[in-house]
């Protein structure tokens, strides 16, 4: 009989602690992403002590895979984090809950707190938010000072021109110019040339692809002269720190990631180089392409309170802080989805400042039907430009048939 | 006489007639061994007849790895026959293996009649021939990637540069990417073919080439007249085995040209048919689709092993 009675508590006490179990999956091309969140977890479990976490880092490659092989199973983890494309995808296949129609409270702090391009990018056209962003990555000017200085160039290019002027400088004084690391020669390095022009990919209502328009073709013009003109790299990924650290592309263009590792990668040039907003373009603004990942929970979860009560604790002050801190620690830049807590990030003032600054002024990705299929389409266009000298008007009245196709599958 | 003639043939007749074998009897000799081979069969069925007729079943419906597959016919090869990328795929692909088979057969040779003596030089050179095919795969592919590439530590602009010439962006423009691929896998497979035509050269019996002398024949009469038709069967092993592999090739193009976004590099001047087939899978999710391009890419590899094995049989009847 007292051995029914142990193994029913014991049972009992079994099933409980399940219950409150947390499996997190979270992308990241190394382990640091899981070390980064243990100690948000570490917090969280402190004022609730019957929930048990366990948090995987995976990686990028595989991560979709992965999370499809997660939905379809039913099993695996209670909360992912993903591209942002991840949230929209995996929603509207029924994988993640449709957080603002079940948590709509919760939903619309997000709203209110959150980086704004990353919003904007991961709300469906209907308004529904499958997810809600983790964290962000966004493009950022980085220069040599001395070599600048040599070649007569006073700080960073503000503005369009004066990036020209800046690379003709640098070539004429013998270095090879700049470059772009991000989204090289493709459609992520051209999308700040199109919006600081003016132009958007699609209308605001997703009705039409209007990437065609002047404003598109003039960004097209500018930043093809990179490649034809100014003979900037154009390998899938070229090594912008190296070329920074030999001073032979003294000006180059990449995502944050940089801020971090330059520092640890390149010391011989510190106090040597800095970070910028890219250059303004005809109206005026330095808009960005900002990316970065979201955060959902599974819809087989059986704690979607839980999961959602811990992914509010993220957005906390001492949990953003307790994972800059411990991404600082592992040698990471990790930069949180609320911007207002970007100053806690652990940078020289004018680094920091400087990313402040182009945080507030950066878009993501199109959240219009049929983006992720029409992305080749725009790539190509840009590339026939670079590469086979295509009008670029013609170039883009064909990008934008097929994203006008895409709209209506 | 007659009867004994009939008697024998009776008896000839009874011995060659297969012994009638009861179901039992036959249980009793063929049960060990199809228990030995059982676990064989059941790997062989669930790890690859199940898949392959699972594949060609998902061909033919629209399924994305979550909702469940839906039967729509000839819908993905149709799309398919109709998507610009997969001729440029296609393309791609079929100078890549021509070129490539062509180079590979042609230099593996050479190298074998320079290098096929016994002497030890030509042992260790024959050894540093073949180790790029020993130490093959992403992690050399890798390295090549850094040889060519078109900052200044890529090693061939390095080289370049000590000849004055500009840097060269290999794996940055388009016209390069199908040469370069092209370029990596006759590096790579040339100390393969070598090695095989070293071990069918020996075969070839020495007198034969002495009697040619004798005649007068010269070294290319020796070489185009015994050489070449003795070495047949290395030839169509190479170029069968060579055909099916470079269709299928896909680590090297996606090392050297795919992004987060697109598989096939600038313009998808470096895309193959398994990127392409990869792309619809693990980039798009269209399942469906990917089974169709994998079974289109097996018709194509059955269809030319027909034509090249019809060629050499037909090569050997007129001679």
């Amino acid at each position: 009989m007292k051995l029914k009675t142990l193994t029913a508590v014991l049972a009992l006490s079994l099933s409980a602690a399940q219950a409150e179990k947390l499996t997190i999956w979270l992308v990241g091309d190394n382990a640091n992403m899981a070390t980064i969140v243990q100690p948000a977890a570490d917090l969280y479990k402190a004022k609730h002590k019957d929930v048990t976490f366990e948090i995987r880092t995976i990686p990028w490659s595989d991560a979709y895979t992965k999370y499809l092989a997660a939905i379809a199973s039913k099993t695996g983890p209670d909360i992912i984090t993903g591209g942002l494309s991840f949230g929209i995808s995996l929603g509207e296949q029924g994988g993640l809950i449709n957080l603002s129609q079940k948590y709509p409270d919760f939903t619309a702090q997000v709203r209110k707190v959150a980086q704004k391009g990353v919003m904007n990018s991961i709300t469906a056209t209907d308004g529904t938010l499958f997810a809600i962003p983790f964290d962000l990555t966004v493009q950022l000017m980085y220069y040599r000072t001395d070599v600048l200085a040599a070649a007569g160039i006073k700080g960073a290019p503000r503005t369009w021109n004066d990036y020209n002027k800046a690379v003709e400088k640098l070539r004429a004084a013998g270095k090879k110019g700049a470059l772009i690391q991000w989204g090289n020669a493709g459609w992520l390095s051209y999308f700040p040339y199109l919006y600081q022009a003016g132009g958007q990919l699609y209308d605001d209502k997703c009705t039409k692809s209007v990437i065609n328009s002047p404003e598109g073709v003039t960004a097209l013009k500018y930043f093809t002269d990179f490649y034809t003109k100014y003979k900037a790299p154009t390998d899938g990924w070229p090594d912008m720190e190296a070329g920074l650290a030999s001073g032979d592309y003294p000006i180059g263009i990449t995502g944050n990631w940089s801020l971090g590792s330059l520092p640890v990668g390149q010391p011989k040039i510190e106090g040597k180089w800095k970070a910028a907003k890219l250059p303004a373009g005809p109206t005026g603004k330095s808009t960005a392409f900002i990316g970065g990942s979201v955060m959902g929970v599974m819809s087989y979860t059986k704690v979607p309170d839980l999961a959602v009560d811990f992914m509010k604790f993220l957005y906390t002050a001492p949990a953003v802080k307790a994972m800059i801190d411990s991404a600082n620690k592992v040698g990471t830049l990790w930069i949180p989805a609320r911007t207002d807590q970007a100053s806690k990030l652990q940078l020289p003032a004018d680094r920091k400042a400087a990313l402040i600054a182009q945080l507030k002024d950066a878009e993501g990705p199109a959240n219009c039907r049929g983006w992720e299929e029409s992305g080749d389409a725009v790539q190509k266009a840009i590339q026939a430009v670079i590469f086979n000298g295509t009008d670029p008007k013609e170039a883009l009245d064909a990008a934008a048939a097929t994203m006008n196709k895409n709209l209506k599958k | 006489m007659k009867n004994d003639l009939g008697t024998q043939s009776q008896i000839l007749l009874d011995i060659s007639k297969p012994r009638r074998r009861t179901f039992v009897s036959q249980l009793q000799v063929h049960t060990i061994p199809m228990l030995m081979l059982l676990p064989f069969m059941l790997l062989f069925l669930v790890f690859l007849v199940y898949p392959v007729l699972k594949s060609l079943f998902l061909s033919f419906t629209d399924y994305n790895a979550v909702r469940e597959p839906s039967f729509v016919g000839l819908q993905n090869y149709s799309e398919i026959l109709h998507d610009p990328r997969f001729y440029k795929a296609l393309q791609n692909t079929s100078i890549y293996t021509f070129s490539s088979v062509i180079l590979t057969n042609i230099i593996g040779l050479g190298l074998a009649m320079a290098f096929g003596s016994q002497r030890v030089l030509d042992q260790i050179l024959r050894g540093i021939f073949f180790l790029p095919a020993v130490a093959g795969g992403i992690a050399i592919a890798t390295v090549w990637k850094w040889i060519l590439s078109s900052e200044d530590y890529g090693l061939l602009n390095t080289i370049i540069g000590w000849f004055g010439f500009e840097s060269v962006s290999w794996l940055g423009m388009p016209k390069y990417a199908v040469p370069v691929l092209i370029m990596y896998t006759v590096w790579n497979g040339l100390g393969y073919s070598m090695i095989l035509f070293v071990s069918n050269l020996r075969s070839i019996p020495n007198e034969l080439y002495e009697a040619a002398a004798i005649d007068g024949a010269s070294p290319w009469d020796r070489f185009v007249k015994i050489t070449v038709p003795l070495l047949r069967p290395t030839f169509i092993y190479t170029t069968v085995t060579g055909i099916i592999g470079a269709f299928q090739v896909f680590s090297e193009p996606y090392i050297f040209f795919a992004d987060v976004h697109n598989v096939g590099g600038i313009l998808d001047s470096g895309l193959t048919v398994v990127t392409y087939l990869f792309e619809k899978g693990f980039y798009r999710f269209q399942m469906g689709e990917a089974s169709a391009v994998a079974w289109i890419l097996f018709a194509i590899c059955f269809v030319l092993t027909l034509i090249n094995l019809r060629v050499q049989r037909a090569n050997e009847s007129v001679q």
